[in-house]
C-alpha cells in the first residue's frame, strides 16, 4: 500500500497544473451540482416557512357579507377538527383605478384589506421595515415588500387613493409580506390598512366584501374540508386554496431549478470527460513507468488502484471547494429569487446537499477512474519498457486526403490535423464536452432573449395585446349610456377596439372535489384583434363555446370538443370546448367566453375594460396623455406595457441566475480546452522538442495546437447549434410546464446566436495560447539519450 | 587556408541540479572550418552532447560565445536561433527523434516546407534522397515500422533536405547494428566528399576514423586536437587514433 501512496504522490508531484485543472473542474461542477440540490431541497422551504410563521389561511374566502353571514360561516369552519383557527372576518376593498405615487399611478393593482394585528395570531403580517406595532394607524397603509421591485418606496411616502370625492393620502408607516401573496404574480395584491381604515376613505354600502381566513391542522385535508364545506353551503363568493399558492410561490424556483438542473447535468458530463481524458493520458505519458511497475509485482489491480486513489484524492480536496462556491451561489440564487419574490430573508442549510455532492462526486471519479484505468491493466511490460509506449497508428490510406501532408498543405493546419487526429479519442471527448459549453450558450442568449421580448410577444406569454387599457371607475350600474365606445369607435387612429372583462364563475362541485372558482375573460369582439393565440382548437364564437386554459383542461380533465358545466349567474350553463390557450399570468387557469354566453343568463351584465390597439404610426404615451385629459376622472387609464413591470421583476430574478451559470460554463470551456492542450503538450512533449529542433518555432507550434482545437470548437458549433434549435424549444416547454406555459414563447435570434460563434472560438484561442505558453519552455535536450 | 564556419569563445555551460551547480563545460574556445568532418569524442559524461547542443543552438549557454560564421548565435532570442537553425544546421539524433505519427516522407519534408516556397521541387528532392539512401519504398510507412538503421537513414535526409551549411550527429550510430552504423557513416562520409561540413558526437572508434578531425574532451574542456593528414587511409588512421587515445587512458 505505501508503494501505491508514493507512486500516486509523485504523480499529482509531477504533474501540479494538470492535478489543479482537474481539481478546478470537479470544483466547478460540485458548485453546480450542490446549488441545484440546495435550491431543490430549498424551494418549498420558504413558502413552508412563511406559511407556519405567520400562521397563514389554507383556504381564504371572499365574499360579500349582504349574501353570506361571515359570523355563521365562521362557526361553521370553527366547529371542524381539522381546523385550527378561523381569522375575524375582515373587510376588504379591491381598487378599480391605481394607486398614486408622487404623480404617477403605480403598476400594481391594490385591494385595501384591513388587518386587524398580529396578536390575532391567524394570518400575520411580517414587518420588514418600519415599527413593529399592532396594525396600521387612521391614515396610514402598510404596502408589500414586492412593491418595491417596481418602485422605490420609503417610509413617511404619500400614496395618493383615487376616490369618487377626490384622492385620500395614506402614509406608508410599514413594508409587510404576508404568506399569500409575497410572489408579486398575485396581481391584484392586498396592501393592510388598520381596522375601520376602509370606512375612512371609502363609503360604507360599497364595503361589503370580507376575507375569511381558515387555518387547518395540516395542509394536505384542505380540499376535504372544503368540499365538506359545499356540501353543506351554496357558497357565491371567491376562494383560493393552500395549493394555489403554494403552486403560484414555487414558480421561479421551479423554473431556476430546472434551467440549473441542465446545467449541472451537463458540468457534471464535462467534468467525468475531463477526467477520463486525464487519466488517459496519464496512463499513456507513464505507459513505460507501468510496464516497469507491473515487471516489478505490481498487480493490475495496483496499478488501477494508484489512479483511483490518485483522483479519490484530488476530488476530496476539491469538492469541499466547490461546496463553499455553491453556499454562496445557493444563498445569491434565493436572494435574488426572494428579494423578487418579495420574501423575507432566508438561510439554506446546505448540510445535506453537501454530504450528497460530496459522494456523488466520489463515486463518479471513482468509477470513472477505475473504467478509464482499465487500459493500463492491457499493458504488457517487455512493449511497454522496449517501446516506451503505445504503438503507433498508420494514417497510410486515409481516405482523408486533408490528413496527408501535400505541396499545397499549409504546415500549421496539417500539423493541427495531426494532433487532432493523433489522439482521436481525446479529441472525440474535447468535442463532447464543447458541444455542452456551444448548447449552453445558445440557450443562454435565446432564453435571455425570449425573456427580454415579454413585452414585444405578449400574446405568446398569454398576455392581451393591447397598446392601452381603459376601465370603467364606477359601478356598471351607475351609468345608463356608454358613450366612450362612440367616441373610441369614431377615432381613426385606432386600429382595433375590444371590450373585455373578468368574470368569475365556479366550477359545480362533484364527488369528493369541491366547487372551485373560475375567472374567465369575456370579450365583445374578435380576440386575434388581441393577438390571443390558442395552443390548440379555436377562440370561441357563439354564445354556447369557451375555450379554456391548459392548466384547467389538464385539471378538470377535459379536452377540445368536451363540455364544461359552469356555475354562474345562479344556473349551471354547459358550454363546448372549443380551444386551449396559455398564459403564464394566470398559470393558464381559467377561460375565455364571449359577452353573449354571459348576456344570455345575465342581460344586464356589461363589459368595463376597452383595450386599444393604436395604428402603428401613433405614438402611445400621446395618446394615453390625451385620454387622461379627456377622460381621467371617469375611467382608469394604463399602458399595456406597464402591467408587466412586476412579471418583469420577478424574470430578472431568474435571468441573473442564468447569466452566472452561463458566465461558470464559459470557465469551463476555458478549462476544458486549457486542460485539453496541456495534455497534448506534455503527451507530444517529445515531438515538439523534434520540431522546435528541425526548426519550428514555439509559435508556429502554438497556431498548430490553435487549428487543432479551433477545429474541434467549430465542430462543436456545427453540431451544437443545429441540434440546439430542436432541442431548446423543447427543452424550455419542459422547464416551464408547471407554470402553465407548455410552449415557452422562445424566440431565435439569429444574431445573439451567430454571437456564440466568436465567443466560444476566441475563449477557445485564448486558452490554447495561455495553455502553450509552456511550449517556449521546452528545450530540445529532451531529445539527448545519456 | 581553411575558412571559419563556427565558432566558440569561452564556452561555459553548467546545470543547476535545485541543490548544486554542475559544470558541463568549462572554458571551451574552438573553431570548426567549413568542409570538415569533425568528431567530438570523450568519455561519458566529458560534455561531447552538450557542446553538440551548444554550437548548434539547442542549448542556451551560462556564458562565453559563439559565431556561425558572422552571426552571434549567443545573443540570439529562441526564435532567431530557430530561425538559424532552420536554415544553416541540420541535426541527426541517436535516438533518430523521428516524429511517430509523421510518415517518413512527411519527416522529411516539414523541415523543407518551413524554409522553401517551391514545394514540388522540395518533394522530389526528398524523394530523390530516400532514393539515394535506400528508403524510397518506405516513404509512407512510420517510424515504428521500420528498423532503426532505416529510421537513421530517414533522419539524415531530414538533416540535409535544406542544404544546411553543418549537419550535426549525436552518436548516429550508438542504437545501430554493424551494418547499418555502416550504411549511415558512409552516407555521411559520401555528404562531407561532397563539400559538406560535419560535426559527429561519437565514443566509436571506427566510426570517427571517418573523420580528419578529432576533438578530445575531458571534464568539459579540450584536452586535445588531432587533425589527420589528408593522405591517410582508414587503417593508418584507426592505428593513429588508437595510440592517440592510449595516451589519453581510453
Amino acid at each position: 500500500m505505501k508503494s501505491i501512496l508514493l507512486i500516486l504522490w509523485a504523480n499529482i508531484k509531477r504533474r501540479k497544473v494538470q492535478t489543479l485543472l482537474v481539481a478546478l473542474c470537479i470544483a466547478l461542477a460540485a458548485l453546480l451540482f450542490s446549488s441545484l440540490i440546495g435550491i431543490g431541497l430549498g424551494m418549498e422551504r420558504p413558502f413552508e416557512n412563511l406559511y407556519a410563521k405567520l400562521k397563514a389561511s389554507h383556504i381564504v374566502m371572499e365574499f360579500d357579507k349582504n349574501i353570506h353571514n361571515p359570523q355563521e360561516i365562521k362557526n361553521w369552519f370553527e366547529a371542524q377538527e381539522e381546523v385550527e383557527s378561523v381569522s375575524v372576518p375582515r373587510l376588504e376593498k379591491g381598487l378599480r383605478k391605481k394607486l398614486l405615487f408622487k404623480g404617477e399611478e403605480l403598476i400594481n393593482q391594490v385591494q385595501f384589506r384591513e388587518h386587524h394585528g398580529n396578536t390575532q395570531n391567524h394570518d400575520n403580517l411580517d414587518i420588514i421595515i418600519g415599527e413593529e406595532k399592532e396594525y396600521p394607524h387612521p391614515g396610514e397603509i402598510w404596502i408589500p415588500n414586492h412593491w418595491r421591485n417596481n418602485t422605490d418606496f420609503v417610509l413617511g411616502d404619500t400614496i395618493l387613493v383615487p376616490t369618487d370625492n377626490g384622492t385620500f393620502p395614506l402614509i406608508i408607516s410599514a413594508i409587510a409580506v404576508d404568506a399569500h401573496h409575497s410572489n408579486g404574480l398575485s396581481d391584484p395584491a392586498p396592501a393592510w390598512l388598520g381596522p375601520g381604515g376602509l370606512a375612512m376613505i371609502f363609503p360604507t354600502k360599497d364595503l361589503s366584501f370580507v376575507t375569511l381566513g381558515i387555518r387547518l391542522q395540516n395542509p394536505n385535508q384542505t380540499e376535504k374540508v372544503w368540499a365538506r364545506f359545499n356540501t353543506q353551503y351554496s357558497y357565491q363568493g371567491f376562494s383560493t386554496l393552500y395549493s394555489l399558492f403554494k403552486q403560484v410561490f414555487q414558480i421561479v424556483y421551479q423554473i431556476t431549478g430546472g434551467i440549473l438542473f441542465v446545467f449541472a447535468i451537463f458540468g457534471i458530463i464535462i467534468t467525468l470527460i475531463i477526467t477520463s481524458s486525464v487519466v488517459n493520458s496519464a496512463i499513456k505519458t507513464d505507459y513505460k513507468m507501468i510496464g516497469i511497475l507491473k515487471a516489478q509485482g505490481f498487480t493490475n489491480r495496483n496499478i488501477v488502484s494508484i489512479y483511483v486513489l490518485q483522483f479519490l484524492l484530488i476530488t476530496s480536496i476539491a469538492v469541499p471547494f466547490g461546496l463553499i462556491g455553491g453556499y454562496f451561489m445557493t444563498q445569491m440564487v434565493f436572494k435574488s429569487l426572494i428579494a423578487a419574490i418579495g420574501a423575507i430573508n432566508f438561510e439554506v442549510s446546505l448540510l445535506l446537499p453537501s454530504i450528497a455532492t460530496y459522494f456523488a462526486f466520489l463515486f463518479a471519479v471513482s468509477a470513472i477512474t477505475a473504467w478509464t484505468s482499465r487500459k493500463a491493466t492491457q499493458i504488457q511490460p517487455v512493449t511497454a519498457i522496449r517501446n516506451g509506449g503505445p504503438p503507433q497508428k498508420s494514417f497510410v490510406g486515409s481516405r482523408f486526403s486533408i490528413f496527408t501532408l501535400r505541396p499545397k498543405s499549409n504546415l500549421v493546419v496539417f500539423l493541427g490535423l495531426r494532433y487532432l487526429m493523433s489522439n482521436k479519442k481525446r479529441s472525440a471527448l474535447l468535442l463532447v464536452g464543447l458541444l455542452f459549453v456551444v448548447f449552453v450558450q445558445t440557450l443562454f442568449v435565446n432564453a435571455t432573449h425570449s425573456l427580454s421580448l415579454l413585452e414585444e410577444n405578449r400574446p405568446a406569454w398569454g398576455f392581451l395585446d393591447s397598446d392601452l387599457v381603459i376601465r370603467q371607475n364606477t359601478d356598471p350600474g351607475r351609468i345608463e349610456e356608454d358613450f366612450l365606445k362612440e367616441d373610441l369607435e369614431d377615432d381613426d387612429r385606432i386600429k382595433s377596439l375590444v371590450k373585455t372583462d373578468f368574470y368569475a364563475a365556479s366550477i359545480p362541485a362533484k364527488e369528493d372535489k369541491a366547487p372551485e372558482t373560475i375567472i374567465g375573460i369575456i370579450f365583445d369582439d374578435e380576440l386575434e384583434k388581441l393577438g390571443v393565440i390558442s395552443i390548440e382548437g379555436r377562440h370561441p364564437v357563439f354564445e354556447d363555446e369557451i375555450s379554456i386554459g391548459v392548466t384547467t383542461s389538464k385539471e378538470l380533465g377535459k379536452e377540445i370538443g368536451d363540455t364544461l358545466v359552469l356555475f354562474l349567474e345562479g344556473q349551471l350553463i354547459t358550454y363546448n370546448i372549443t380551444g386551449l390557450y396559455q398564459s403564464l399570468g394566470n398559470l393558464s387557469r381559467g377561460f375565455y367566453a364571449r359577452l353573449e354566453a354571459i348576456t344570455e343568463v345575465n342581460p344586464l351584465y356589461k363589459l368595463r375594460s376597452y383595450h386599444i390597439r393604436l395604428a402603428k404610426t401613433q405614438s402611445i404615451p400621446a395618446y394615453y396623455d390625451e385620454l387622461l385629459t379627456n377622460y381621467g376622472s371617469a375611467y382608469t387609464i394604463i399602458e399595456s406595457r406597464k402591467r408587466l413591470g412586476v412579471l418583469k421583476g420577478i424574470i430578472k430574478g431568474i435571468q441573473d441566475v442564468v447569466n452566472l451559470v452561463s458566465l461558470l460554463f464559459l470557465g469551463v470551456l476555458f478549462v476544458t480546452v486549457f486542460n485539453d492542450t496541456v495534455l497534448s503538450i506534455r503527451e507530444g512533449q517529445r515531438n515538439l522538442g523534434i520540431f522546435k529542433a528541425i526548426g519550428m518555432t514555439p509559435y508556429q507550434l502554438q497556431k498548430a495546437l490553435i487549428v487543432k482545437s479551433v477545429i474541434i470548437a467549430i465542430l462543436a458549433i456545427l453540431i451544437a447549434m443545429p441540434l440546439s434549435l430542436y432541442i431548446i424549444p423543447k427543452a424550455l416547454d419542459t422547464l416551464t410546464t408547471a407554470s402553465g406555459l407548455v410552449e415557452f414563447p422562445y424566440v431565435f435570434n439569429l444574431n445573439y446566436t451567430l454571437l456564440v460563434i466568436p465567443v466560444v472560438i476566441l475563449l477557445t484561442i485564448s486558452s490554447v495560447w495561455l495553455a502553450s505558453k509552456r511550449l517556449l519552455k521546452i528545450r530540445p535536450r529532451i531529445l539527448v539519450s545519456e | 587556408m581553411e575558412e571559419t564556419l563556427l565558432q566558440s569563445k569561452e564556452l561555459y555551460k553548467s546545470y543547476n541540479t535545485g541543490k548544486t551547480i554542475v559544470p558541463v563545460i568549462n572554458g571551451i574556445n574552438l573553431t570548426l572550418y567549413k568542409s570538415d568532418f569533425t568528431v567530438i569524442m570523450g568519455s561519458s559524461g566529458s560534455g561531447k552532447s552538450t557542446l553538440l547542443y551548444l554550437l548548434s543552438g539547442l542549448e542556451v549557454p551560462s556564458s562565453g560565445e559563439i559565431w556561425l560564421e558572422d552571426k552571434p548565435v549567443h545573443t540570439l532570442d529562441e526564435k532567431m536561433m530557430t530561425l538559424i537553425r532552420r536554415k544553416y544546421i541540420g541535426f541527426v539524433f541517436q535516438d533518430f527523434n523521428l516524429v511517430p505519427n509523421l510518415t517518413f516522407l512527411e519527416n522529411i519534408l516539414i523541415p523543407a516546407y518551413l524554409v522553401k516556397n517551391d514545394r514540388q521541387q522540395i518533394k522530389d528532392r526528398a524523394l530523390d534522397l530516400m532514393q539515394k539512401m535506400k528508403i524510397k519504398d518506405l516513404k509512407d510507412r512510420l517510424p515504428s515500422e521500420v528498423s532503426g538503421g532505416q529510421q537513421q537513414r530517414c533522419s539524415m535526409a531530414r538533416a540535409i533536405i535544406n542544404n544546411p551549411d553543418l549537419v550535426m550527429a549525436d552518436e548516429p550510430t550508438g542504437n545501430l547494428n554493424s551494418s547499418s552504423s555502416e550504411a549511415v557513416l558512409d552516407i555521411l562520409s559520401e555528404l562531407n566528399n561532397k563539400g559538406q561540413s560535419i560535426v559527429m558526437v561519437t565514443h566509436e572508434v571506427k566510426s570517427a576514423c571517418r573523420a580528419n578531425r578529432i576533438i578530445f574532451l575531458r571534464d568539459g574542456h579540450i584536452e586535445d586536437d588531432l587533425r589527420f593528414d589528408k593522405d591517410l587511409k582508414f587503417e593508418e588512421k584507426e592505428v593513429q587514433l588508437l595510440k592517440w587515445l592510449a595516451g589519453k587512458d581510453w
